[in-house]
């Protein structure tokens, strides 16, 4: 029985990233703790913290995991082994991706918990929170699609700079044009309209879109190394 | 047909600077085959063509059976490739990394890799980062040698290391001989080290193959000719001459298809054979390199 | 320090002769010694190349000179061995004379010495070795 090596390359990824996810979780989960200080000011610092440890972790892990294997030049090893560049492509994207839902998801629930079990937040806060959520979600897959097509650290810089600028334009763009976002998210009661389904939809297909695009793009390369 | 370990049939690839062009390569299964030229030959190109890690643009390439690089995953079971610009990761131990290869590896072989260990000086606590280079390269080199792959690829496996470890070295790569049917690939800048282990010498200067051959035979069609010229003696154009330099009445001939009568050819012209020598195969290399860089200018 | 038992075969890479030479020469001497046995069997080509350190090529012509000069034979599926009339040491010893006469009459022949010429001077030699050994040294 030969060895799954596709495998075997996502756990070697985990074992060399487990640190930074671990540290995200720890980082993301002990902004959110702020909240139960209460008043204005901790609120304030523990959503930015919060959302800067999601940042982070979008920028580093596609930069630590992927631009590294070049730039340390352990990917000749790695392509050593019997593995094609298409299967190295899957096995990272998984590995990448994979890991990051780790902690985003964890930070998910971590932030539900504190709007639904410990109230810091009103309910209405989260469809505009789930949007939010995504803003790294798919900054991380942008970053990541062109660190692994770009195989370069410039390109990949490039990207984080791109989308860490973006954030706060989007946001912005979303609250001055959809006013049903930011109109409701004081209630009590979380309102889930139309437009938010929208901008929910448009994220997720912007998700499947890059990474779509990425293996695509990936499994026609000709010279790997 | 291929039961060779290595096939390369006119093999070429175009970058903007470079070309490899019509490469022929054959490694004989249970061989080893020095892979020698200057810096930016196309050495590591054509070791890369062969891993299938770059596609050729055109030429078939056969390794252990399979077509490169369509195959290039089945054939990587039995190759073990290193060459001098890989690296291992840094914050890992040389242990991990054993037992990542170990993980995948059903072939891997546990007591020798003990042995290299001590052979090579290496601690498995050690992390990756604290080695020194010579220890690194050893390191990734029984990563390779602890398999017993089939088929060793190795681009500069001695380059800067001390003596020491070269020769720690050398000695592994002809411990894998003594099993029939194992074959090495291997490309240096020591031309010591591939006058001494290789089977057959392969030459590649400026993306060509210029030489390809048994080393025993290829060292035997070499030599230098000392000869003395009286005034008034005209040295004639021998055939297996590629170059005479004369300064004053002494001149040296160098002969890459030496026959035995040669020196009695220069005797009935007039001069004397002072001398015939053997050359040693950095002597052979830059001849060649240089006779054939003038051979395309000409 | 206590006595280490290797293979012994010592090649030099500036050595003027080829390896392969080398090799038959270190050979012939375990042989002439008697380190290798008449009728012994020696290690196969494989074996020995990787004991010594060189390409099984070099060790391969090596046996190949050795089998023609009459000196080890190569039994099919069974190795390799010292040829076993026991006058080995004197083949060698017979050879080493015929290589030695060999490079001196290719010599003389190169610098246009006469085979006359050559007689007188081999004699003159050979009278004035006879001569020292037969003084007390």
């Amino acid at each position: 029985m030969k060895a799954n090596v596709m495998l075997e390359l996502i756990l070697k990824d985990w074992r060399l990233q487990r640190r930074m996810i671990v540290l995200t979780i720890v980082a993301g989960t002990a902004a959110l703790a702020m909240l139960l200080i209460g008043g204005q000011t901790p609120l304030v610092v523990g959503i930015v913290f919060y959302f800067v440890s999601m940042v982070f972790c979008a920028c580093l892990l596609p930069m630590q995991n992927i631009v590294n294997e070049r730039k340390k030049q352990t990917l000749s090893f790695v392509m050593s082994l019997p593995v094609s560049a298409a299967r190295y492509g899957a096995a990272k994207l998984v590995s990448t991706v994979g890991m990051f839902l780790i902690p985003w998801l964890a930070l998910l629930c971590a932030a539900l918990y504190m709007i639904l079990i410990r109230h810091s937040l009103p309910n209405g806060a989260i469809p505009a929170g789930l949007i939010i959520m995504n803003f790294p979600l798919i900054g991380f897959c942008l970053i990541t699609g062109t660190a692994l097509v770009a195989e370069s650290e410039g390109w990949g810089t490039a990207a984080m700079a791109v989308v860490n600028s973006s954030y706060w334009l989007v946001w912005y763009l979303l609250v001055s044009h959809v006013p049903s976002l930011h109109e409701t998210w004081s209630a009590p009661v979380a309102v889930w309209s139309p437009p938010v389904f929208k901008i929910l939809g448009v994220e997720f297909a912007i998700i499947v879109l890059t990474l779509g695009v990425t293996l695509y793009l990936q499994s026609r390369k000709r010279d790997f190394i | 047909m291929t039961d060779c370990a290595i096939e390369l049939n006119g093999v070429c690839k175009s970058y903007p600077f470079f070309d490899l062009h019509n490469i022929d390569l054959q490694l004989q299964p249970g061989t080893i085959m020095g892979l020698i030229g200057p810096n930016g030959a196309g050495k590591s190109t054509t070791i890369r063509i062969l891993m299938g890690l770059v596609h050729q643009d055109s030429g078939e390439v056969n390794v252990l059976g399979h077509s490169m690089p369509k195959g290039q995953i089945d054939a990587k079971w039995d190759i073990g490739f290193a060459s001098e610009d890989m690296r291992l990761y840094d914050s890992m131990t040389l242990g991990w990394h054993i037992h990542f290869m170990k993980s995948i590896y059903a072939s891997w072989d546990d007591a020798y890799s003990q042995l290299l260990l001590k052979r090579f000086g290496l601690n498995a606590e050690q992390k990756v980062k604290g080695l020194s280079h010579g220890q690194r390269v050893k390191a990734s080199l029984l990563l390779v040698f602890a398999r017993r792959p089939k088929l060793l690829v190795l681009d500069e496996p001695t380059t800067g290391l001390d003596p020491v470890a070269r020769h720690e070295i050398l000695r592994e790569l002809t411990a894998v001989m003594v099993e029939d049917g194992r074959s090495i690939l291997f490309s240096s800048h020591n031309t010591q080290d591939v006058e001494q282990i290789s089977d057959q010498i392969t030459f590649i200067d400026r993306g060509r193959i210029i030489d390809s051959m048994d080393k025993e035979i290829y060292l035997d069609r070499w030599r230098r000719l000392r000869l003395e010229v009286p005034d008034g003696v005209a040295l004639p154009t021998l055939p297996g001459v590629i170059g005479v330099q004369k300064a004053g009445r002494l001149a040296v001939a160098i002969a890459n298809a030496f026959e035995p009568h040669l020196p009695n050819a220069y005797e009935t012209s007039g001069a004397r054979v002072r001398a015939v020598e053997n050359m040693t195969l950095e002597e052979i290399f830059v001849a060649n390199v240089e006779h054939s860089r003038e051979e395309v200018k000409a | 320090m206590h006595t280490v038992y290797v293979q012994m075969f010592v090649i030099s890479q500036t050595d003027k002769r080829a390896l392969y030479l080398q090799i038959m020469e270190q050979i012939k001497q375990k042989i002439a010694v008697g380190d290798w046995a008449t009728g012994q069997a020696i290690p196969s080509i494989r074996q020995l190349a990787s004991d010594i350190g060189v390409s099984v090529i070099t060790v391969k012509r090596a046996y190949l000179e050795l089998e023609r000069g009459g000196l080890i034979v190569t039994r099919q599926g069974k190795g390799c061995f010292v040829a076993s009339d026991s006058d080995v040491g004197a083949r060698i010893r017979e050879q080493e004379l015929a290589q030695h006469l060999e490079q001196a009459v290719r010599s003389a022949a190169m610098m246009g010495v006469s085979p006359k010429n050559l007689e007188k001077r081999i004699r003159a030699i050979y009278d004035r070795v006879t001569d020292e050994e037969k003084e007390p040294v």
